[in-house]
């Protein structure tokens, strides 16, 4: 680590910093398009935004799909990584894992289509075992109103993220750690929780934190499975945006900047509840 | 008398407001060879780093052949550094890495190579040119690193502990080895070392470092005329008897019986005793002076035994640098 | 030990089989059959008529230049900013680090819609909205914080010795990062390389809104085909997509040829 230098670790730093203007405007934009009214400064938008009923059933329905998606994935994730890492580690495991993120999240909403639809693979397959009678019989997954075919498209994509996240921490790790944890008579658990959880946890609290970010935001996978009611919180953004008229685009601004601020506190509590956590990890061990 | 090839005027650098060392001044003639010798932390390190431009000095100036260096970028600077690891190349082959620096030294294309393969014909490794740094031990590395070092024809070059992730064996295989080539070459090298005993050969004159230089001179002087404490505990094989006076160890006397001598004689307690060269040595503590000494003895002593331990006071030495001043 | 190894290889292979491979498999087996009737019995037919369906759209071969073009910017834009920002956070200490590094992490934490909407009424003041150049700053945001990641990693695992080491030998600066830190750093280029232009190629809805129709990318091809295109032409144009990224990568190590010190027939070990 160098501290001299300090015009040279500016000049490093200027396209970093000219390119977060970018983000950095679009945020106070919208902040800003959301809090005018009538060319004025008020809450306008907002008070509207909250007594509309499809708002408050978009975004528990958008939270409750992101939460069981990211909590799934990373629960998948973390299982096969701390499984197999030593085989995902050579050139075929790795490869394997790189295959679903070729593929952009509309296109592997699009395989869970022809996977899990009524006319797919599956109801398929069972009508000729003989299993079910006819495609309606079939269970509806996709264009749901639980959002399954959303959920199965994200795991899909997003498990293989959460392990190319973890990976290096397993790889890297000093597994020496777990042998002392064990040798010291501690059982799986507690190998788990002190040689393990500590150096995992932080990764997989980012990794978290931005599956549920883009997952509660994003647009095209709920376009392509979602269901026309309830529906995901960037379709009804996306559709007030350009509604007709113009005349509901603020509800638009306001209902993202309102996703944001939900995302900033949901990371927040998580990284507290973590950080708190390891707090009395290390207190107890005194 | 001609000026020195490097000068070093007054240089001083600092970390914030601590001083790592101060007002520096050291000059070396052309092919000399100087060890620098120090415990770990006393920013020799640091001024081998400030010396290649890799920190700049906070106050001097460094002069090459009377040019002034100060203020020039580490790539301009004709000064190589060999570090303590290789740290070869790993994409590139053994030709590569010792033909890389010419390539910014307006040397053509077609005389790099011939240049690259006559250093490795030189560090004793002719037919490895094709290989890759992988394939080399460590002791091959780090001969590499040299002939790399050495490719750009560096004023000066500077060796930071390059032996030291080396085995003993093999450290002192490369120590005769890299000075033989060094002088071979007439080239000015500083050699850093936490080995005095591979300061003293390396160096034709060795300089004992902690926060600033505490002696230069050569080899034999240092060890015998220490002029602070410091180097007499640090470097030579010395007792220090109190801030102005010590005596070589192996002047010292082990009895059994109190020789009544009144003026250099010391009550010792025998800790322990250990064989070397031959010779029987035992460590004993001298709670007088509250330090502890290893003496060479014929007698059979027992530990915990009380002995003395007494020196001739023709024996008893001033440090040289309260000699000058008197 | 060994046999739980190979058990364990085993066990990945089958989980990895029905999460990843199978659906893959399955898109590149409808890509060239025909789509199934529910009621008729277990036959595939054989056709290329998906492929043929698709590279006979000149619309499909258009957007797939603009894709390639628009990621190809992207990606060199990602490594300016991720090598200079990645070298720097990896190699200095400077006040208000912890907070940049934070900063650097928002653009994906925040919505991309709300920063796209935000910023789209500017655009059309600059007068680049509806052009590739809006297209390619708004693909920016959802990468180079991955890119910026990366390539810190990259130089953090590489360390500061190797380059002075390389830096005292005479190399100027701009000579020093072709000759040793871009050889050195290729693993985490080519990720940087391959992730960047994956998630460029897969923005529809901020392609959409800041190109305003007039920027067509291949996933603003994709949608419509959606409601009008067969499953067999729709599971090529699929396959398509995995495709062009390989098609980019194989065009960068090429490129790569080109730099010094590079031997395809020496692999290192």
């Amino acid at each position: 680590m160098k501290s001299s230098g300090t015009t040279k670790i500016w000049l490093l730093l200027l396209p970093v910093f000219l390119f977060l203007l970018l983000p950095a405007y679009g945020l106070f934009s919208a902040l800003w398009s959301s809090l005018i009214h009538q060319g004025s400064l008020s809450l306008q938008t907002y008070q509207e935004l909250f007594q509309k009923e499809t708002f408050w059933s978009s975004l528990f329905y958008s939270l409750r799909i992101t939460f069981i998606a990211t909590g799934v994935s990373l629960v998948i994730g973390l299982l096969l990584t701390r499984t197999f890492y030593p085989v995902i580690n050579r050139l075929p495991g790795k490869l394997s894992v790189w295959l679903p993120m070729l593929f952009p999240h509309f296109v592997w909403g699009y395989i869970v289509l022809l996977l899990f639809e009524q006319s797919g693979l599956f109801s398929y397959m069972f009508h000729h075992l003989g299993i079910i009678e006819s495609r309606e019989s079939f269970p509806i997954l996709t264009n749901d109103q639980n959002g399954i075919g959303m959920i199965l498209t994200y795991i899909g994509k997003e498990v293989p993220f959460v392990v190319l996240m973890l990976l290096p921490v397993y790889v890297q790790k000093n597994h020496q750690y777990k042998d002392l944890v064990r040798t010291l008579g501690g059982g799986r658990w507690a190998a788990f929780k002190d040689a393990e959880w500590p150096w995992v946890s932080p990764i997989l609290l980012e990794s978290g934190v931005i599956l549920f970010a883009f997952i509660l935001s994003a647009y095209e996978v709920p376009y392509l499975l979602g269901a026309t009611f309830p529906e995901m919180i960037s379709i009804l953004t996306y559709d007030w945006f350009y509604a007709g008229d113009w005349s509901e685009r603020p509800l638009a601004f306001a209902a993202m900047i309102s996703t944001s601020i939900l995302i900033g506190i949901v990371s927040w509590g998580l990284y507290a509840i973590t950080n708190r956590k390891r707090w009395l990890l290390t207190k107890g061990k005194r | 008398m001609t000026t020195p090839c490097i000068q070093l005027h007054q240089v001083s650098k600092f970390f914030q407001s601590d001083p790592v060392f101060q007002n520096l001044d050291l000059s070396l003639e052309k092919g000399e060879i100087m060890s620098i010798v120090g415990p770990s932390g006393s920013g020799k390190t640091t001024l081998l780093r400030c010396l290649a431009g890799l920190e700049p000095f906070t106050e001097g100036r460094l002069l090459i052949n009377e040019k002034d260096l100060t203020g020039t970028e580490t790539n301009k600077r004709p000064i190589s550094l060999v570090f303590q690891q290789p740290l070869l190349f790993p994409h590139m082959t053994i030709l590569e890495n010792v033909a890389y620096g010419l390539a910014f030294q307006n040397i053509k294309k077609k005389e790099r190579h011939p240049k690259a393969r006559e250093l490795i014909q030189q560090v004793g490794l002719k037919g490895y040119e094709r290989s890759y740094p992988h394939e080399m031990s460590g002791g091959q590395q780090q001969r590499i690193s040299l002939a790399r070092s050495l490719a750009i024809q560096p004023k000066l070059l500077l060796l930071d502990e390059p032996f030291s992730s080396l085995d003993v064996q093999l450290r002192i295989e490369m120590r005769t080895w890299v000075r033989d080539l060094l002088k071979e070459k007439q080239i000015t090298a500083l050699f850093i070392t936490h080995d005095r005993e591979e300061a003293m050969y390396m160096g034709d004159r060795v300089g004992i470092f902690h926060g600033g230089f505490q002696q230069i001179g050569e080899p034999d002087e240092v060890y015998q005329f220490p002029s602070t404490p410091f180097v007499a505990e640090f470097f030579g094989d010395h007792m220090v008897i109190d801030e102005h006076h010590y005596v070589p160890v192996q002047s010292l006397i082990v009895t059994t019986q109190d020789p009544n001598t009144s003026q250099y004689c010391w009550e010792g307690i025998v800790k322990n005793s250990i064989f070397y060269h031959g010779n029987r040595f035992y460590q004993m503590s001298l709670p007088s002076l509250e330090r502890n000494v290893t003496v060479a003895s014929a007698l059979e002593l027992k530990t915990g035994d009380n002995v003395y331990v007494t020196a001739y006071p023709e024996r008893v030495n001033s440090f040289t640098n309260l000699k000058s001043k008197e | 030990m060994m046999k739980t190894l190979r058990h364990k290889q085993i066990q990945f292979w089958v989980y990895i089989s029905i999460l990843f491979l199978f659906p893959v498999l399955f898109l590149l087996y409808k890509s060239f059959t025909l789509p199934m009737r529910y009621e008729t019995h277990l036959h595939a037919h054989f056709t290329m008529q998906g492929w043929v369906t698709l590279f006979s759209e000149n619309q499909l071969i258009q957007a797939t230049f603009v894709s390639l073009g628009i990621g190809a910017i992207v990606v060199i834009l990602n490594l300016i900013v991720g090598l200079t920002a990645g070298y720097a956070l990896a190699f200095y200490d400077f006040k208000g680090k912890s907070l940049l590094e934070a900063l650097i992490l928002f653009p994906i934490i925040i919505p991309l819609l709300a920063i796209t909407i935000g910023v789209h009424i500017a655009m059309i003041r600059l007068g680049i909205a509806d052009t590739w150049v809006g297209v390619v700053l708004i693909h920016l945001v959802p990468t180079i914080p991955y890119a910026v990641k990366i390539l810190r990693n990259g130089y953090t695992s590489l360390g500061t010795a190797i380059l002075e080491q390389a830096y005292v030998l005479g190399p100027d600066p701009w000579q020093r990062f072709l000759s040793i830190d871009l050889p050195l750093l290729k693993p985490a280029i080519r990720s940087t390389i391959f992730l960047t232009f994956v998630i460029s190629l897969s923005q529809y809805v901020i392609t959409a809104i800041i190109g305003g129709g007039n920027v067509v990318t291949l996933a603003l091809v994709f949608f419509p085909f959606l409601n009008s295109a067969n499953s067999t032409v729709l599971a090529a144009f699929s396959i398509w997509f995995a495709l062009l990224p390989f098609l980019f990568y194989i065009l960068i190590e090429l490129l790569f040829l080109l730099l010094p010190y590079q031997k395809p027939w020496r692999t290192r070990s």
